[in-house]
């Protein structure tokens, strides 16, 4: 394990805080109204937090005993074959920190979840000395293994790598994948034979300088998935951001006084690009037209489409780093209206622009209104926003309870995921530093750090699942992209996490539990994309009422699982399922019996069903 | 979502009257800069205690006073400077009237200025040095932004997050 910091067992044996309870340490309350965090916005630096044996919180406070929620599969897997780099360790500049995304795709349409890993690059390849870090496709075998057919497939990048995509974005029933790279991107169109073809540049897609977290929806109801691209930092690799240098504003790039690698404030940022899907397998630029150019060069990190005023367009957000983020109101005519100010998403509850870097979407208190939770830098609390209605957001993370325990951790990775399948989605974050420096100072914070998994207490407020020794949620890493998905159609939601310069790390779900789920598959029809991005489902099961929507991106870099997933708790039967498609079409689909995949294809019901597998971890 | 809308009208209302009564109390027509307005005519960069660092247009505010002065104030992107000036120096100020804050005179000219901690505001000259402190408030009922001037009660405000602080053109 290169650079992976997992603790094992008999050496967290020692060093335990039970219940160790953030909210209760005074320390912790903001010393600076306004402050600096280096390059990024924070909240003023925060007194550092230990456990019981000295260990800053962001890679200690482990417990002997409690709910085993997730297991390193890594290697029983064979993800381990995977590693990724990206730059150097030092990380001098901005370009080597970012990091890396996950796609789950089922690229072979056989019903299981296959990977698609990103990687980064060094300067030894960029300059033709080395050869360049490859991306991975981990075929699933369906017995707990992975085979890397990347190199067959031919979707090996082999350029300095960010983020990935799937869809379909030429309805021909076989996802696609788009790469998001420093330098062009790629459009890997799918030959339904295993293998893959560069599409990008005569698509129009490819672009050429820092391109992050793409998401596709379709914008104007054609049926034809769309492509939004942020920009992160328009950056020339000739002329890095050397504190004093032309390409820096400041003489002095710093983080709590000690030199950093500059950025992101300080640096040039990259403009944002929306791509109209002209049906032909070539797409136009329309982002100045559609009103989501960016034309400050925000600093990027992802973008999402998804419906937030429930009136059947496909609004957009966009995480910006340091920068206000975009909530972009879909006008129904192919342009949007900046409300980012006007719906609240744009700063935080202090009026703070945040570092948001990850994004995850979902109704998490079951009203029928999607709702955003984002990560952060390090000193400054992960946002959630509650949609009160009409996209009007709220930033509910201290009512929550959600708020003091993350501003230790600089997060990425972000999902919505109900993991026991009670029928309340939890959320769950993956955290990293951008400093190696962190590690060498007496500030409460690490380099690699533990995920956070808070459990949802019936939408009202959540807490806290203790990482417990020897579980994934006390292992410690550099994590970046995250995608979750039911990997092993156990019913159960695992995640797959890119981890800098290191393997993944598979943490699958084995929590044990009683309850009761469904999973849907959906295919359009003629007047929606075929794979259905942009539908809502409705599952009703008593008095409760979820809502999940099928989106093309999010996380941070990344891609989930495509299909539709619905803890049900107790119920063993569903009372209505709602299909608000794309097109417009609503359909009420009667469905069977639970603990099943099932494929709607919209006007036809049910046209496919999957028992789940037995595969045991 | 109606809640906001009749808490927006609300505000926007109160904000109508004390516009017209900072109007009034100055004699003519003065206008409350956005940060479209302010950003257009705020230094791009600016010069504090040895460095130069992009100003924030995005997050400026100021006044444009009836005989055609003006005050402006905007975040400044402070990523360069050591921690301790980061702590005081959060935005830069330039005003072409003396204006008051807390009873304390502020002439013409170019100053760094922040808001800290225990609502307390601080105006620095050029060299990082302290020239005057003010008490600041903390608002709610409206959602806060990085920066912004505002027609007050008593003249006007300059808000950063959920902090104001209040002052008015001295004659």
């Amino acid at each position: 394990m290169v650079n992976r910091r997992v603790f094992t067992l008999s050496f967290l044996a020692s060093m335990v805080t039970p219940g160790l309870d953030l909210s209760a340490i005074p320390g912790l309350a903001q010393q600076t109204p306004m402050g600096g965090g280096g390059g990024s916005s924070t909240a003023g630096a925060h007194a550092a937090i230990y456990d019981a044996q000295h260990r800053p919180i962001t890679a200690g406070g482990f417990v002997k005993s409690g709910p085993i929620v997730f297991q390193d599969a890594t290697k029983a897997a064979g993800l381990d074959a995977f590693t990724h780099v990206m730059g150097t360790r030092e990380k001098k500049f901005i370009l080597e920190a970012i990091g890396s995304g996950v796609g789950l795709i089922d690229y072979d349409n056989d019903g299981w979840l296959d990977i698609y890993l990103v990687n980064g690059s060094t300067y030894d390849a960029m300059d033709g000395k080395a050869p360049q870090p490859r991306a991975a496709l981990f075929h699933n075998n369906r017995d707990g293994t992975f085979t890397d057919v990347a190199e067959k497939a031919g979707v090996l990048n082999e350029r300095w790598g960010f983020g990935v995509v799937v869809a379909d974005f030429d309805n021909d029933g076989w996802p696609d994948i788009y790469v998001t790279n420093f330098g062009k991107n790629r459009l890997y169109k799918n030959n339904h034979d295993g293998t893959f073809t560069d599409v990008a540049e005569k698509a129009g897609v490819a672009l050429g300088n820092w391109s992050t977290g793409a998401t596709w929806g379709d914008i104007n109801g054609d049926g034809r998935l769309d492509l939004f691209v942020p920009g992160y930092i328009h950056y020339d690799l000739k002329n890095p951001p050397v504190s004093g240098s032309k390409a820096v504003s400041y003489a002095f790039c710093n983080y709590r006084g000690v030199a950093t690698m500059c950025g992101p404030r300080g640096l040039q940022g990259e403009t944002d690009h929306l791509f109209q899907n002209n049906g032909d397998g070539t797409f136009t630029d329309i982002s100045k037209k559609a009103g989501v150019s960016d034309p400050s060069a925000y600093y990027g990190f992802g973008g999402i489409f998804a419906d937030f005023s429930n009136n059947g367009r496909q609004d957009l957000i966009v995480a910006d780093d340091s920068t206000p983020n975009y909530y972009y109101s879909n006008n129904g005519n192919g342009t949007f209206t900046d409300n980012s100010y006007a719906s609240g998403f744009a700063l935080n509850q202090d009026g703070r622009e945040t570092a948001t870097m990850g994004m995850a979407v979902a109704d998490y208190d079951n009203d029928g209104w999607l709702d955003i939770a984002t990560t952060d830098f390090s000193d400054d609390y992960f946002v959630v926003y509650h949609n009160d209605g009409q996209a009007n957001f709220t930033d509910v993370s201290y009512q929550l309870g959600t708020a003091r325990d993350t501003i230790p951790f600089l997060g990425w990775g972000v999902g919505f995921i109900d993991y026991d399948n009670n029928g309340w989605k939890d959320l769950m974050y993956l955290n990293g530093h951008v400093y190696p420096q962190v590690d060498e100072h007496d500030w409460g914070m690490t380099y690699a750090e533990r995920p956070l998994l808070f459990h949802n207490e019936g939408g009202k407020k959540f807490s806290l699942v203790p990482p417990v020794i020897g579980t994934s949620l006390a292992d410690v890493m550099a994590s970046r992209g995250a995608a979750f998905g039911d990997l092993f159609n156990t019913g159960k939601i695992d995640v797959v996490v890119n981890v800098m310069d290191s393997h993944p790390v598979l943490m699958r779900n084995v929590f044990e539990t009683s309850n009761h789920w469904v999973k849907f598959n959906l295919v359009g029809g003629p007047k929606s994309p075929r794979d259905a991005v942009g539908a809502a489902v409705y599952v009703k099961t008593g008095t409760l009422r979820q809502r999940c929507d099928k989106m093309a991106g999010g996380s941070f870099l990344s891609s989930n699982d495509p299909r539709l997933h619905f803890g049900l708790g107790e119920a063993t039967a569903i009372d209505d399922v709602e299909i608000q498609w794309p097109s417009g079409a609503v359909e009420h689909v009667k469905i069977p019996a639970v603990d099943r995949i099932y494929t709607i294809e919209e006007g036809k019901g049910i046209t496919g069903e999957m028992k789940p597998s037995s595969l045991k971890a | 979502m109606k809640l906001f809308s009749r808490g927006c009208v609300a505000v926007l209302v109160g904000m109508a009257l004390t516009a017209t009564a900072a109007m009034a109390q100055s004699g003519s027509k003065s206008t409350v800069l956005d940060r479209t307005q302010a950003g257009k005519i705020m230094p791009a960069t600016v010069f504090f205690r040895g460095q130069t660092a992009p100003t924030q247009a995005r997050n400026s505010g100021g006044v444009h006073f009836a005989d055609g002065k003006y005050m402006l104030a905007a975040l400044v992107d402070t990523s360069g400077y050591a921690t301790e000036v980061r702590q005081s120096y959060q935005g830069y100020l330039l005003t072409e009237v003396k204006i008051d804050f807390g009873g304390h005179t502020l002439v013409p000219g170019a100053y760094g200025f922040g808001f800290l901690a225990h609502h307390q505001f601080v105006v620095l000259n050029l060299a990082g040095q302290r020239l005057l402190e003010a008490s600041s408030q903390a608002f709610t009922g409206r959602r806060p932004v990085p920066l912004e001037v505002l027609a007050g009660a008593h003249g006007y405000e300059l808000c950063s997050g959920r902090e104001c602080v209040d002052f008015h053109r001295n004659r």
